[in-house]
């Protein structure tokens, strides 16, 4: 190559530099999420050698989902994933006998693989495609191998690795055994006559004839899936689809494809640096595109860390995660948040410190996630309703697969129910993970959760709205403990209802006793359901243990919100006017938050 | 020298592979028995049995030996904490001991000293058990369907065939649930299944010929639930069953199962003609099955409840004429009046003798598997006056339901939660000629400690003396078209 002003040193810097980026991006900045999706994955031990080969790509998910265990220590999983992508580069440039000036270009396929993973957002509790995380990266890396074997052979070898290729690629990779065959021959160099074709080609389409057949007629393949394309990535639920998420595979995959083209091209371009800037602006609009894709919402993250702090029981690291959130919370983050409180016993004094609004989460596409899907069957586990927390982790199991974190939600049930054979055996299955066969439930936990078991059994169903079910089940719970009567009154304050807020106070001031003062959220709510009963005279409003404090507060209040009704058209503009002042009041939260069935 | 490396670790690995167990010379005898998983001790099982393979399941267990003691000869066997025997000494242990028993003396080392534990038997009974049972694996889960096979068991060896399985037609975006296989008369000649949600309908399988159809017709409330294939002619009853389920915030049942209408159909597979027996809305039928003679229908049938009654609803046994002639049926007759002893009694079952009852008999409601204290039961029908029994032998203090005569009459196949309240395992029990039962022992797997492991629980168990003759490719097939 003549007229080179780029040395292949500068090359190498920014490989490298690219490297550290991806490396930032996955390690440093998604921790928290490298950490859930290990959690959230299934368990490499459910796979058994029958259902391996029971559909294409059995072995590649296998090995994906086993290195996804690395995820547990974040900093392990991703740097093991960078280095995959790494090798795989380098292979690939070999491979292809790239010049140094188009070696940046096997980086595409890796910013495509890096913003499948960070964009994914909400959709990691939802996710039906085995082996996501690490399938794609897995799969990359034997392709690039096999590249780089095939790029040394001579013609009768390529022609005898293309056809095993094709034939163990199909039942070991899956689509990327097909997306392998097409990089591999366009690898091919051109061949002089028909019969070297013939040499070439007929083994590998007697190979491929020879696995689809033996998946149509032996096993138990998803028919609506092409066997040539067999688990290609789907992002996906029967309520919404992301193709966004579908395209950067596609990236990936024409990325790659697009190398050995370039193999065939970069003898005909003489000009090195253009070359290198060419390749160098290819990769920006490929960062850019992949930064452009990133999901940014720092709730997320937030809700993730939240969502580890109430497994280890961290529950100051989880309120201090809530306190510094800088947008709306979801309305899983309040009820976390709430939990902690619950186990803190602060419940009477906080629960209406932090921001007590809340919604669903913010997507990049309208994704139905459903609170039970993610952090609610913990919220039931250490609300004291392990039989709910059971059934969910049960369900999410089997559709999404057993991950450690509902094998662990079913051990601590199990536990906390005295099933003691049935905690046993998610025992023995625990032991079978890579970092989680150490679990146990400590008597501490049990203890703090059986305070909140009740012998009360109800029937009934949640029918997938976690907290409004929560609150119409635990505002009646008769509960013997402080603790657990802080919930009762807490759940009916959320539900402004006055007859079980009377019931739950009455127990509460008993076993409190008659000295102590009510919290003062207590007071505020007595005083709002007060004012709003029509059968309350004056002398008896009072005599309601109500400080005098509160009673002023509450006439600002009264006053500030009549002149903003003046003001304002609408009661959501009145109660956004007045949510800087009065926003951590029960009497703000009565009037002007109405939105607790939410997902 | 490497040379001479290679060979003595080949050596020492063929030598360990080849290591045989030996009853230990020195050990202490301890008079407490120990627990085996699965319980195979003092067991009755069939002559057609494959290897009871099992654990000591206790902590802290390095080595155990076991010697079986046969009226042909003595075999010792065991490695790590598993006694697992291979398939054809077993076969001629249970060759030589039928009508008889075997003995089994157990040692096991801990802390490095052998123990003794008490010796325990297996009766291997002269009657055999159908060499087949069908049943669906499922995870315990309440409404997600994403995952189900239909499998078929060979219970002479450890072969386990899917008949069919739901991924197939699964796709990321939903899926469909497969429910309810019956086959007619023990014979797989005539098979049939439900297929709910997407692809809905019920499969037929009929001398080669597969037909998928839609039973909600003429009136009927529901499509067919529960099937009964009459015993010799091409008909299946059904009970049509609109069936919701909620859950128990605290008790270890979990979840409750009940209908709020339910009647009973009668299918005429030939002239694919369905007709409604009866839906009274005060009542409420479910679980049917004929006599062996295809003259009675029988079935369970209770009064009407709403959800919050669900204590109050009581399942009696009741049947009806059959007139083959014209398709009908006669009045309801009582049975078993299970309400008088106010408790509820579902999946009647009458062995192929005519002469018993078997039944599932609990607190309340229908779905007695979720309730931990239903048990079975068996009423001898050839006295005037019906009165019926606990199978205790067979029960457990944990559900058990869903049971089956075997062709013979001899032996019973039944599900139960006995092993952690949660995940059903198949349990066979004797039935011998006087009308006792025997204790019951678990479907035995090659790996003792399979079911350990396994996350799914079975479902509905069918015996047949002969494998299904048709493929899942066939069968999904046919579930695909329209």
């Amino acid at each position: 190559m003549r007229g080179s002003f780029i040395s292949r040193n500068t090359i190498g810097i920014i490989l490298l530099l690219s490297l550290c980026y991806v490396w930032i991006v996955l390690v440093v900045r998604n921790a928290d999420l490298l950490y859930t999706i290990q959690d959230f994955s299934p368990c490499a031990f459910t796979y058994d050698l029958k259902s391996l080969l029971s559909h294409p790509g059995g072995v590649r998910e296998w090995v994906g989902d086993w290195l996804t265990q690395l995820c547990y220590y974040p900093w392990l999983g991703g740097s093991v994933m960078v280095l995959l992508w790494a090798f795989s580069a380098w292979m690939l440039i070999g491979a292809c006998r790239l010049h140094h000036g188009f070696q940046i270009l096997t980086f595409i396929p890796i910013i495509a693989l890096l913003a499948s993973i960070t964009q994914m957002g909400y959709w990691i509790f939802c996710l039906k495609t085995p082996s996501y995380w690490f399938g794609t990266t897995v799969g990359l890396f034997v392709i690039a191998m096999a590249a780089e074997l095939f790029s040394k052979l001579g013609n009768i070898g390529q022609s005898i690795l293309l056809a095993i290729w094709i034939l163990a690629g199909t039942i070991l990779l899956g689509w990327m055994a097909t997306l392998g065959a097409l990089f591999l021959l366009l690898l091919v160099p051109f061949r002089q006559s028909l019969r070297q074709w013939a040499i070439l080609l007929l083994p590998a389409l007697a190979a491929w004839i020879a696995a689809l057949s033996f998946y149509h007629n032996h096993t138990m393949c998803q028919w609506s899936e092409p066997l040539y394309w067999y688990g290609f990535p789907h992002v996906i639920i029967p309520e919404a689809s992301s193709q966004l998420l579908e395209i950067v595979f596609g990236v990936m995959c024409g990325s790659l494809l697009l190398l050995p083209v370039v193999m065939r091209l970069q003898r005909y371009i003489k000009n090195n640096t253009m070359s290198v800037t060419a390749c160098t602006l290819l990769l920006t609009a490929a960062l850019y595109g992949a930064n452009m894709l990133h999901y940014r919402n720092t709730n997320f993250h937030a809700e993730l860390s939240m969502m580890r702090a109430m497994e280890e029981a961290r529950w100051e690291d989880l309120l201090n995660t809530m306190k510094q959130i800088e947008r709306k919370p979801t309305r899983e983050m309040v009820m976390m948040k709430d939990a902690a409180l619950a186990q803190l016993g602060r419940l009477h004094t906080e629960a209406f410190r932090y921001d007590i609004r809340g919604g669903k989460p913010v997507m990049n596409v309208d994704l139905p996630i459903h609170m039970a899907h993610s952090a609610a069957p913990s919220i039931y586990y250490w609300l004291g309703m392990p039989n709910y927390a059971y059934m969910w982790s049960m369900e999410n199991s089997v559709e999404y697969g057993l991950s450690p974190h509902w094998l662990r939600l079913f051990y601590r049930t199990a536990i906390v129910n005295g099933e003691s054979e049935l905690a046993e055996k998610y025992k023995q299955l625990l032991r079978q993970t890579l970092f989680h066969a150490g679990f146990e439930v400590s008597d501490e936990e049990i203890a703090a959760v059986q305070r909140f078991v009740t012998g009360n059994n109800i029937l009934s169903n949640d029918e997938g709205y976690i907290e409004a079910f929560l609150m119409q089940r635990l505002c009646y719970e008769t509960y013997d403990n402080i603790e657990g009567l802080q919930i009762a009154l807490h759940y009916s304050l959320l539900m402004r209802n006055a007859n079980a807020f009377g019931l739950a106070l009455d127990r509460y001031c008993t076993l409190l006793g008659s000295n102590q003062s009510l919290p003062e959220y207590y007071q505020q709510a007595l005083l709002v359901f007060a004012m709003s009963s029509s059968h309350i005279d004056e002398a008896t409003l009072a005599s309601l243990p109500i400080s005098e404090e509160v009673r002023s507060r509450f006439d600002a209040y009264r006053t500030d919100a009549t002149l903003a009704a003046r003001q304002l058209a609408s009661p959501e503009a009145v109660g956004d006017k007045l949510y800087t002042r009065y926003g951590h009041t029960y009497w703000w939260y009565y009037d002007f938050y109405n939105n607790n069935k939410t997902y | 020298m490497k040379h001479s490396l290679y060979l003595l670790t080949t050596a020492m690995l063929l030598l360990s592979a080849c290591h045989k167990a030996e009853i230990p010379a020195m050990y202490t005898t301890v008079e407490e028995p120990v627990r085996l998983l699965p319980d195979y001790a003092d067991v009755t099982i069939p002559p057609n049995i494959a290897p009871l393979n099992f654990l000591i399941d206790e902590e802290g267990i390095e080595a155990c030996v076991a010697q079986i003691n046969y009226p042909g000869g003595t075999l010792t066997v065991g490695k790590g904490n598993h006694i697992v025997f291979e398939e054809e000494q077993w076969r001629t242990i249970l060759k030589s001991t039928i009508g008889k028993s075997l003995v089994v003396d157990l040692y096991a080392k801990k802390k490095e000293a052998w123990q003794r534990y008490p010796s325990f038997e297996i009766r291997v009974a002269p009657d055999s058990l159908d060499a087949y049972v069908s049943y669906r694996l499922i995870p315990p889960s309440y409404s997600t369907y994403e995952d189900l096979f239909i499998c078929q068991r060979c219970i002479e060896n450890f072969e386990e065939v899917q008949l069919y399985n739901n991924r197939m037609l699964g796709s990321v975006k939903g899926g469909h649930c497969i429910n309810c296989h019956a086959f007619q008369n023990y014979h797989t000649e005539r098979m049939q299944f439900h297929v709910r949600s997407e692809y809905g309908g019920t499969i037929i399988y009929d001398q080669g010929k597969l037909s998928k159809v839609d039973l909600k017709r003429n009136g009927a409330i529901s499509s067919g639930v529960y099937p009964a294939w009459h015993p010799t002619r091409n008909l299946i009853v059904y009970s049509m069953n609109m069936t919701s389920q909620n859950f128990h915030t605290h008790y270890k049942g979990k979840v409750e199962v009940f209908d709020s209408a339910a009647g009973l159909l009668l299918y005429d597979v030939e002239n694919d003609e369905v007709q409604v027996i009866c839906n009274e809305p005060d009542l409420l039928d479910a679980f049917p099955t004929w006599s062996p003679d295809g003259e009675w229908l029988y079935y369970a049938s209770a009064r009407h409840k709403e959800m919050t009654e669900y204590e109050q609803l009581k399942y009696n046994i009741m049947r009806r004429r059959f007139d083959a002639e014209h398709l009908s049926f006669g009045a309801a007759e009582m049975v078993l009046d299970a309400a008088a002893m106010g408790m509820s009694a579902t999946v009647p079952r009458i062995s192929p003798d005519g002469n018993y009852l078997l039944f599932t008999l609990g607190n309340y409601g229908v779905f007695h598997i979720w309730h931990p204290e239903a048990d079975l039961y068996i009423a001898d029908l050839q006295q005037d006056s019906i009165s019926c029994h606990p199978l205790t032998a067979a029960n457990s203090s944990r559900a058990e339901s869903y049971h089956n005569w075997s062709s013979n009459g001899r032996w019973m196949v039944f599900e139960s939660r006995r092993r952690d309240n949660n995940y059903t395992r198949l349990y066979f029990a004797y039935f011998d000629r006087n009308g006792e039962v025997h204790k019951a022992f678990e479907l035995p797997q090659e790996d003792p400690n399979y079911e350990t492991l396994h996350l799914r629980s079975y479902n509905v168990p069918e015996l047949t003396i002969e494998p299904v003759k048709t493929t899942p490719q066939t069968l999904a097939e046919k579930v695909q078209s329209l």
